[in-house]
């Protein structure tokens, strides 16, 4: 038998697995309203002019990214969790034994497309916002690179969904987990007292907040850790726990 | 070619499948036959790579099915009729599959078209019938063109023309020289279609032959007698080294003596006979019989007589 080399079997599970994620509706929709969600808020928070006086329009502009986040977590979860709802699951790993690799795969089809599309929607955010609020003494804030670091942080609450999603192998339960996780610090923080820093501050929202250089992201709720290190340990957490999900997957009978 | 060697799996305290080895060959229908719980599900998860051996290994074409490169085009495999996103169409499913270990696209119209399903590729899979998600799955195995074919429980909710399809494409298939493997809890649906047959019984193997031997060493001649002399032909009977087993004031059962035999016998002592019936007993009484004593659940004691009981 003749070995297959490691990119071409990389490459054709990334190519079955895009083509699984384009031909089931579920991920095209979360996908829409992910894109759809910031935008919208954008609106309302434009119309309303419900930002505070120190605010910038990116940051207000960014309001409904946390529920963004979620829905990227969503997705994430969905790629996976959906096919141990179905058995589906099985045919995957027939297909291709090599479950890192699958699970690699999938990785890319849910890190890339949120990536892309979390920026689009972070700009075209702004642009709304902008067109409301611009005039009405707010600072615009800086966008780029900003807006590179929030789409991370979309890919970034993906992958989470992802780990998730491989761990729990539940839909439902997945979801609920990634969006505990991605709301629950900055909601149960102030309980934490001068922990809250440190509770909050390491929550996915944490550093796209910091990036939109919104008025809720300061040292004492958020902690005094700059936006882009702040980044860099959202990425830190999610591959380790990416790796976790790995080794789970690798060992558990399907 | 499978070859399945000192395979075990437990479950904590459970064991599920103990020792088993046993190859399954080329150019014919093996059937994998076991009642449910045997272990037939999980000897076979652990073969194409789902389920991690606690003891012993499984080998595919001498490799662990884990470590083939493409390994649609060495096994195919029918697991779950339902393995299936609902949401997805036929045509779509084979696709990902194919794109997987590439194989040519051209090679999914073709398998749609061998299983019937070309007019239905474009649909949701999760409007299938039972009797196409099968053909699907069916489909799914075919794919990659492999040498070995493993079916868990292939006719399954099917009709009788879907069963006489699946069938004839098994045989079709063996005649190519492939290993097909078949798992059943139903003998008679082996009987109809496997050449050889692996039987196992609580995660152990019971048997490992061809059909006809099985036949042959497993089913037992039983003959039913009525006649008002029962005491004396029972005497006869017995020292002619058969069993005799009463059944009530006059009739019994006779066992390994043949019906003309015991006519002749009751003739040459003037003998009045009323009945004398072959009862050749079925395969799947044959079957029923090897496996009742693997089976976990017993009811002997429910069954036990009375008076034993109370000794």
């Amino acid at each position: 038998m003749s070995e297959i080399p490691v990119t071409t079997a990389f490459l054709r599970t990334l190519r079955a697995e895009w083509t699984k994620a384009r031909t089931v509706r579920g991920v095209f929709w979360i996908a829409v309203a992910m894109v759809l969600v910031t935008p919208g808020l954008a609106v309302f928070v434009g119309a309303t002019e419900s930002l505070q006086p120190d605010d910038t329009i990116l940051g207000g502009s960014l309001t409904g990214a946390v529920i963004g986040q979620v829905l990227a977590a969503a997705l994430g979860a969905l790629v996976i969790s959906d096919e141990y709802g179905d058995g589906l699951i099985r045919s995957t790993f027939l297909a291709d034994p090599g479950r890192v690799r699958v699970l690699a795969a999938k990785a890319v089809v849910v890190a890339v497309p949120v990536y892309v599309l979390s920026l689009l929607s972070g700009y075209g955010a702004f642009l709304v916002g902008d067109a409301f609020l611009s005039g009405a003494g707010f600072e615009a804030g800086s966008l780029m690179p900003e807006l590179l670091g929030v789409a991370l942080c979309f890919a970034g609450a993906g992958l989470i969904g992802l780990t998730l999603g491989t761990a729990l192998r539940h839909t439902a339960g997945a979801i609920s987990a990634a969006t505990a996780l991605i709301l629950l610090p900055s909601l149960v923080g102030p309980l934490f007292g001068d922990l809250q820093s440190w509770v909050s501050g390491a929550s996915p929202t944490a550093p796209l907040r910091k990036l939109a250089q919104s008025s809720d992201a300061t040292a004492e709720t958020m902690g005094s850790l700059p936006a882009w290190p702040s980044v860099a340990i959202l990425a830190a957490y999610t591959f380790a726990a990416l790796g976790f999900a790995a080794l789970l997957l690798r060992r558990r009978d399907v | 070619m499978i070859e399945v060697r000192e395979l075990g799996k437990r479950y904590g305290p459970v064991t599920a499948v103990e020792d088993l080895s046993f190859k399954v060959r080329p150019g014919s229908v093996t059937g994998f036959l076991g009642p449910n719980g045997a272990g037939k599900s999980t000897t076979i998860k652990m073969i194409v790579g789902l389920d991690r051996p606690t003891t012993g290994e499984a080998l595919v074409g001498g490799r662990p099915y884990r470590s083939l490169r493409e390994p649609l085009r060495t096994l195919g495999a029918l697991l779950d009729a339902r393995a299936v996103h609902g949401g997805r169409s036929a045509y779509h499913h084979l696709l990902w599959l194919a794109q997987s270990n590439g194989i040519a696209k051209r090679r999914v119209e073709e398998v749609l078209e061998q299983v019937g399903l070309t007019e239905v590729a474009r649909r949701r899979a999760g409007g299938f019938s039972l009797g196409m998600g099968q053909r699907m799955g069916i489909a799914a195995a075919l794919l990659g063109d492999p040498e070995v074919l493993v079916l868990d429980e292939p006719v399954n909710g099917l009709d009788t023309e879907g069963i006489r399809w699946i069938r004839s494409l098994m045989k079709d298939l063996a005649t190519e020289g492939r290993t097909i493997f078949v798992a059943s809890h139903v003998m008679a649906e082996m009987q109809q279609t496997a050449d050889r047959l692996i039987v196992i019984g609580q995660g152990r193997l019971i048997a490992d032959c061809t059909m006809a031997d099985f036949i042959e060493e497993n089913s037992r001649t039983v003959t039913l007698v009525r006649s008002p002399a029962l005491s004396r032909l029972a005497e006869l009977v017995t020292r002619a080294g058969a069993r005799f087993l009463p059944a009530d004031e006059t009739s019994a059962r006779v066992e390994g003596m043949a019906a003309p035999t015991i006519g002749a016998l009751a003739a040459l002592h003037r003998i009045e006979l009323h009945e004398l019936t072959p009862q050749y007993s079925s395969l799947e009484e044959v079957y029923t019989e090897l496996t009742k004593e693997e089976l976990d659940y017993r009811t002997t004691t429910a069954e036990a007589p009375i008076e034993e009981v109370l000794r």
